[in-house]
């Protein structure tokens, strides 16, 4: 397993949730977020062992880089990412987030569209239409594209049918106080895959504060947060 | 069983994916031959295309190890290595055998597949056999089979065949080759699907995706054996249980011929499946927006290239692990000479490359010309175009777009100022732990000896380049082998006990190699010194391959001398000029077709058959044999040499990039007739990774 715990302990002193004394609850009963948040505060203040970081993870700590904590439900990994770059390209702009251990993930305006280093990668996605909703916070069907390497280096592209709506405002803990939010649902399908996506929306900015969003059928679902250094 | 334990280290247990059963189809399990199937008899199942089944069963005195590939979604083939103990009266029997079946009709819901199939028809016949199977599947949890058998397994309840209706020819079986072993390795198709034929069947009963409960009545009544008093079948109903762990082992529990209880373990390897989940290396240095990247200058024109650019350049590629051996600049296009030690794909390589260039090249620069370089010839060239990186990096299909974009051709023509590493040293080494198997010495099956090899290599320049590798036994029985050869051909290869137990720390090989370029789409090679571990000498080779188009042809001549046993610097007496006009052709579909003809060590003349199936993600499995004008007498047992090959990169297993493979050549017999020098950097193997179809293969690799 690539992220291995030890990784987390890379960002104790880094993120906001790892210094605090209390774990990031999220007013989210029954969420598979909370479980997910739960365990990074765990192991955060599980112990600091020693970790290798990659050079340009070095380089980034030194800057004020913003940070994500991710979480990869299906192999119990948790571990911070920093923003490496952000290009825009036509009307796309693509932040490139990468972690101690080298994965790299790309976030278009807070939806996955990309992973490397995780294994049978999300080499690419079309959210255009789902961000369109899910950031307005508006119900309603959209189509996704998905594309991925698999293990005879051969990229597949999936499409997908998605019912977006809404379910509702909640209160989250991003480290800093309460957050007024609203949870958006993204439920996705195809004729032999099917996942969902969870978004909570920042009310006041309009922008995802966390999420937990599928990353193909070997990643699972990725739990994503904002942290404050 | 020592065997059974070696033979199951050789996979990985433990951390492959067990495949994820389709919920329709009932899953595929394999018998006690090794085959999927019931227990003693067949069925119609075949695996998943490309699957590679490995089994080891034993029940009474029998034991067999079966490996079995599901060449395309109709064929399968097997080879087996049977021990039958007290089969013979001083020793015991070690009976190797090759099966084929093909699927005639797919099932479906109203019909049920039909298969029809060869049992050991090139082998000593003891399991000559010949069967048509008819397999229903009932939901996802019953499965039925009934099936015509002929020679073994029409022995109980035998009758007239039904072919003999369309001739004469079908009533008797002649029973020449059973259990001799004076035509070994000869087809034996004068005995296909004659004499009785017999009714043979059985129910499968898959409580779970793991479970499979199955009952059968046997047709082989194991009447070889019987006479020798080592089974005596109290029933034709053998009933088994096996179970599927979570790794993907499977065991299974046998209760067979109303006497034996049988053991089996078996493992399923789908290569395009790999632990390794497609590789979970560092990820691709990200394309930073031009103004960023595109800020900085270089001066390319002095013989000491430097500026920002070309640091942030050289740097960029050492961090991604490839060798800058080379740059010019012409107007807006910027051509890099590009050594790739680290990345098995070539796509993967340029990928990168291509991203580190765009995130150091000064703005001027809009085109990116990659070549790949080994052996200081350049191997194609690869032209990109930086507002197609920066269009395409996360493309729903960037990874197709950017292929058809990229401009691939020779590059025979470029012969620019590249040389020694400019980001690395001319020198390296490795040191690395080794496996060396022997296989299938009645004395001791397995043998085995691991240790560890330090390699070296130094380009005095960059076309000429000096390489050796010591080996270092630490652990293993490869020299306790005390079986001599009994060729009465030179003995090229029969020698190896002696080589074994002779040498300790050995020299592996020590060669210059001289690699050019004569012209457009051709390649040469020039190669003196210890070859390989019983010859040395010079080998050259000239090869020619078109950057795109299935075919190649090549030509090598060779002078060899066989090295002294102790695997030092002593040379023996014998001395031969060996070498082959080679046709490589690709199929399309991963499937790969090579004919050798020429000389080979022993001085016989003939020609090799070489067919593989390559997967793009470079695990292969392969056959071939060879045809000399060594009469089948001369070349002693097997008749002939054959054997099958398995190459794994390290990759697929450990998901971190790598351009070493695990390969192996599995021969039923090493003896001297057919027998080919076995020399480093063949340029096929050298040149093709980077031109098609590999290319496009992995282009998939291009962003990762």
């Amino acid at each position: 397993m690539k992220m291995r715990l030890v990784a987390l302990m890379v960002c104790a002193g880094l993120l906001s949730a790892c210094s605090g004394t209390a774990p990031s609850g999220v007013a989210l009963g029954g969420s598979p977020l909370q479980s997910g948040v739960g365990r990074i505060a765990q192991r955060l203040f599980s112990g600091g062992q020693p970790t290798v970081q990659s050079v340009p993870f070095q380089a980034l700590l030194a800057t004020p880089a913003p940070a994500i904590v991710v979480s990869v439900e299906n192999r119990e990994a948790v571990t911070g990412f920093l923003r490496q770059s952000v290009r825009t390209q036509g009307t796309a702009t693509i932040e490139t987030w990468i972690s101690p251990d080298n994965v790299a993930l790309y976030l278009q305006q807070g939806f996955v569209v990309g992973t490397r280093g995780l294994g049978l990668d999300l080499m690419s996605a079309e959210i255009t239409q789902s961000a369109a909703l899910v950031l307005t916070r508006r119900n309603g069907q959209v189509q996704r594209f998905m594309s991925f390497l698999d293990g005879n280096d051969q990229v597949t592209v999936r499409s997908y049918i998605c019912d977006i709506e809404s379910r509702g405002s909640r209160q989250i803990d991003l480290g800093s106080g309460m957050v007024p939010t609203e949870l958006m649902q993204e439920r996705c399908a195809n004729p032999d895959q099917s996942f969902q996506n969870l978004y909570w929306i920042e009310t006041r900015t309009g922008q995802i504060a966390q999420s937990r969003q599928w990353a193909g059928e070997f990643s699972g679902p990725l739990a994503i947060r904002q942290a404050q250094r | 069983m020592t065997s059974v334990l070696a033979v199951i280290c050789l996979f990985p247990v433990g951390i492959a994916q067990s495949p994820v059963a389709v919920a329709q189809e009932p899953a595929v399990f394999l018998s006690y031959f090794g085959t999927p199937g019931l227990l003693d008899m067949p069925s119609a199942v075949q695996m998943a295309d490309g699957n590679l089944g490995f089994t080891v069963a034993g029940a009474g005195t029998t034991r067999r190890n079966t490996l079995t590939f599901q060449i395309s979604p109709r064929l399968s083939g097997s080879f087996r290595y049977a021990i039958i103990s007290g089969f013979d009266p001083t020793n015991d029997r070690f009976d190797r055998s090759f099966d084929l079946t093909y699927l005639l009709r797919q099932e479906t819901d109203w019909g049920p597949g039909v298969a029809v199939g060869l049992r050991d028809f090139a082998g000593t016949g003891i399991y000559s056999s010949e069967f048509l199977a008819a397999t229903k599947s009932f939901g996802s949890r019953f499965r039925a089979t009934v099936g015509l058998g002929w020679g073994r397994l029409a022995q109980r309840d035998g009758f007239d065949n039904p072919l003999s209706r369309l001739s004469g020819y079908f009533e008797n079986r002649p029973r020449a080759s059973a259990g001799g072993i004076d035509t070994t390795g000869q087809l034996d198709f004068g005995s296909w699907f004659r004499g009785d034929a017999a009714v043979f069947g059985g129910l499968e009963w898959m409580p779970n995706d793991r479970t499979r409960v199955v009952v059968e009545y046997s047709t082989d009544q194991y009447n070889i054996e019987a006479v020798r008093g080592l089974i005596d079948q109290q029933s034709p109903l053998n009933i088994g249980v096996n179970y599927r762990f979570r790794n993907g082992v499977d065991l299974g529990l046998y209760y067979m011929y109303g006497t034996d209880v049988g053991v089996s373990l078996s493992y399923v390897l789908d290569p395009v499946n790999p632990p390794s989940a497609g590789g979970i290396e560092a990820a691709p240095p990200a394309l930073l927006p031009r103004d960023r990247a595109a800020a900085l200058s270089w001066d390319l024109s002095g013989p000491r290239r430097q500026g920002p650019a070309f640091d942030r350049l050289a740097a960029g590629l050492a961090a991604e692990g490839l060798v800058l051996n080379g740059i010019e600049q012409s107007g807006s296009v910027v051509t890099v000479y590009l050594g790739n030690p680290t990345y098995a794909a070539g796509a993967q390589a340029i990928g990168r490359a291509a991203r580190v260039l765009a995130n150091s090249a000064p703005a001027d620069v809009t085109t990116f010309r990659i070549v790949p370089v080994a052996g200081g010839i350049p191997l194609s060239q690869v032209s990109v175009q930086r507002s197609d990186l920066e269009e395409l990096e996360h493309a729903l299909e960037g990874s197709w777009q950017s292929y058809t974009r990229a401009e691939i051709a020779d590059a025979a023509g470029l012969q620019g100022p590249f040389g020694p590493p400019l980001n690395a040293p001319p020198f390296s080494y490795a040191i690395t732990p080794y496996l060396a198997p022997s296989l299938f010495d009645p004395d001791n099956p397995v043998r085995v000896d691991a240790g560890i090899e330090v390699s070296a290599s130094y380009a005095v320049t960059p076309q000429l380049v000096f390489s050796g590798a010591i080996r270092q036994p630490i652990l293993g029985n490869l020299d306790t082998a005390t079986r001599l050869s009994d060729s009465i051909l030179p003995h090229v290869r029969s020698d190896f006990a002696l080589y074994d137990k002779a040498s300790d720390l050995e020299l592996s090989f020590l060669t210059a190699d001289y690699f050019f370029r004569p012209g457009p789409d051709l390649y040469g090679r020039v190669t003196a010194g210890y070859l390989e571990p019983m010859f040395a000498g010079v080998s050259t080779e000239v090869l020619w391959k078109p950057v795109t188009g299935p075919l190649a042809l090549g030509i090598e001549v060779n002078y060899a001398v066989q090295r002294g046993f102790a695997r030092d610097f002593a040379l023996q007496d014998y001395d031969v000029v060996t070498g082959h006009a080679s046709a490589y052709y690709d199929f399309g579909a991963g499937y790969h077709g090579q004919l050798d003809i020429g000389r080979y060590l022993a001085g016989d003349w003939g020609g090799t058959v070489t067919l593989d199936r390559r997967f793009s993600n470079g695990v292969s499995v392969g056959a071939f044999f060879t045809l000399t004008d060594v009469s089948f007498d001369d070349f002693g047992e097997g008749s002939f040499d054959k054997g099958i090959s398995l190459t794994i990169p390290i990759s697929w297993l450990s998901g971190q990039p790598s351009r070493t493979d695990f390969s192996t050549t599995i021969r039923p017999l090493l003896r001297d007739g057919g027998a080919r020098l076995d020399v480093n950097n063949r340029l096929y193997d050298l040149t093709s990774d980077y031109h098609d179809p590999a290319l496009q293969d992995r282009w998939g690799r291009f962003w990762r």
